[in-house]
């Protein structure tokens, strides 16, 4: 190859694949070693060999480590207005779903206040039957309180699930006159707090569309778009301010100008495979943010629940 | 050996377009190379979002794929195996390429990370386009120069 440089001065094919391997096995060693020596360094910096997934704490977990309750009835929200969301043809399974997760609420409030138990049975059912406007009130034990007595009486009558209102207490198979004498004297039991209390942990927290609506109609929450200005004009949850993430990226100033006044700040985009969201929540983290959420169905789910959209520019 | 009678032919054989092909895509290959080693994890999580390839092979990528492309720019730029580097930066282009047309296809709304965090554009019709005369200009430049 030196002898005559200038009769054939590049390799034929086979000396051009040998010099290609060479630059990759090249390149792949450099990587590795310099990466082992990030991983050496002090400060410690470099990827991990094997990249781990990592867990995005979800609200509704977390809260059913602190409180089991509320989180039950949080389940019970979302597979209400999953029920209350599926088409005709899958209502009768998602009514189950529906049915179940409200059991478990109800027979959970039934170990805490056996005299009021039979009410979140009631209402319960009465949802998964395909009430949308009524799901919220699955998830809240501490509404069913204030009608102990009608509870009981629907779930006594209600042939839409069977199992909620059979399964949780005997009171809801008795009849309603009886169900109705011997609840005027329980205690109403102290409601569950209405909204969830959002816990101070680092990093981005998860939330579903019942929680993050709970949020929203308390106005508890500061809302953020991160998809483009476009898509935000085209559309968005009504009150979300638009911080498209690449914005964010180049203005850094952008995120540490929010200011949500202690309250929890909720960031979406187009659920499914959209990832801004969660990237935005990463940056506001890292920019010292606290309580940052990601409402991961995004702006699609939100649309289809059929809440309320906004069209127009960054007010 | 005889000269190729079609003009386009000849000038794609040329050997000053195939060096200024090697030496345009050898400075895109190194201004990319250092772009992601400056930020490997911002690349790996670039990668994880184009969702190809399993997520416990990001950051394998993440920090071999950088020096591959500067070793691939030195050889093209320096003329060192400029060859060699010219096919596998043709091979990295096409894959590329395939990479943002799935992204395209699958409506992802994500980073290219083709210049690391230098460049946030988005995948896109642009992206593409810009991808392919690179893929062209990479094809060019592994001919070989006679």
């Amino acid at each position: 190859m030196t002898m005559e440089p200038n009769r054939d001065p590049e390799p034929g094919a086979s000396g051009t694949l040998r010099g290609a391997v060479l630059i990759l096995v090249a390149g792949v060693a450099l990587g590795i070693a310099y990466n082992s020596l990030g991983l050496a360094s002090r400060p410690r910096h470099g990827l991990a060999w094997i990249n781990r997934p990592e867990k995005i704490a979800s609200l509704e977990a977390l809260q059913a480590i602190a409180e089991p309750g509320t989180a039950l009835a949080a389940t019970a929200t979302a597979a209400s207005s999953k029920a209350a969301a599926a088409p005709d043809s899958s209502k009768g399974k998602a009514d189950t779903t529906a049915a179940k997760s409200a059991k478990s609420a109800a027979s959970h409030a039934a170990g805490r206040a056996p005299a009021t138990s039979a009410a979140p049975a009631g209402h319960a059912a009465k949802p998964a039957a395909g009430s949308k406007a009524g799901a919220a009130h699955a998830a809240k034990p501490g509404r069913t309180g204030t009608a102990p007595a009608t509870g009981s009486a629907k779930a006594g009558t209600g042939a839409a699930a069977p199992p909620a209102a059979q399964a949780p207490a005997p009171a809801a198979q008795a009849p309603a006159p009886a169900a109705q004498a011997a609840s005027p004297p329980a205690p109403v039991t102290p409601p569950a707090s209405p909204l969830p209390s959002i816990p101070d942990v680092p990093g981005p927290i998860k939330l579903e569309l019942a929680t993050f609506k709970r949020l929203y109609d308390a106005g508890a929450a500061l809302v953020i778009d991160a998809r483009e200005a476009d898509d935000y004009k085209d559309g968005h949850i009504g009150g979300a301010i638009s911080l498209p993430y690449n914005d964010a990226m180049a203005e850094p100033e952008r995120v540490s100008r929010l200011d949500p006044g202690g309250r929890p700040i909720v960031v979406y985009c187009s659920g499914g495979d959209c990832e801004l969201s969660m990237d935005l929540a990463k940056l506001m983290v890292q920019a010292g943010k606290r309580k940052v959420l990601v409402y991961e169905g995004g702006f699609p789910e939100w649309q289809s629940a059929g809440y309320a959209v906004v069209r127009g520019a960054n007010p | 050996m005889s000269d190729p009678v079609n003009p386009i032919v000849r000038l794609l054989r040329s050997p000053a377009l195939i060096r200024v092909c090697r030496i345009g895509v050898g400075l895109v290959m190194l201004a990319a190379a250092l772009a992601k080693i400056g930020d490997t994890s911002a690349f790996a999580s670039q990668i994880h979002h184009f969702r190809l390839i399993p997520p416990a092979a990001d950051n394998l990528l993440a920090m071999t794929l950088p020096w591959v492309e500067l070793l691939i720019g030195l050889a093209l730029v320096t003329g060192v195996r400029a060859r060699s580097g010219a096919w596998l930066s043709a091979g990295l282009m096409g894959v590329f390429t395939v990479a943002v047309a799935l992204a395209v296809a699958r409506k992802l709304d994500i980073e290219c990370g083709c210049f690391g965090t230098a460049d946030a554009t988005r995948v896109g019709t642009a992206k593409l386009l810009e991808n392919l005369g690179l893929t062209a200009a990479a094809a060019v430049a592994s001919l070989r120069l006679r």
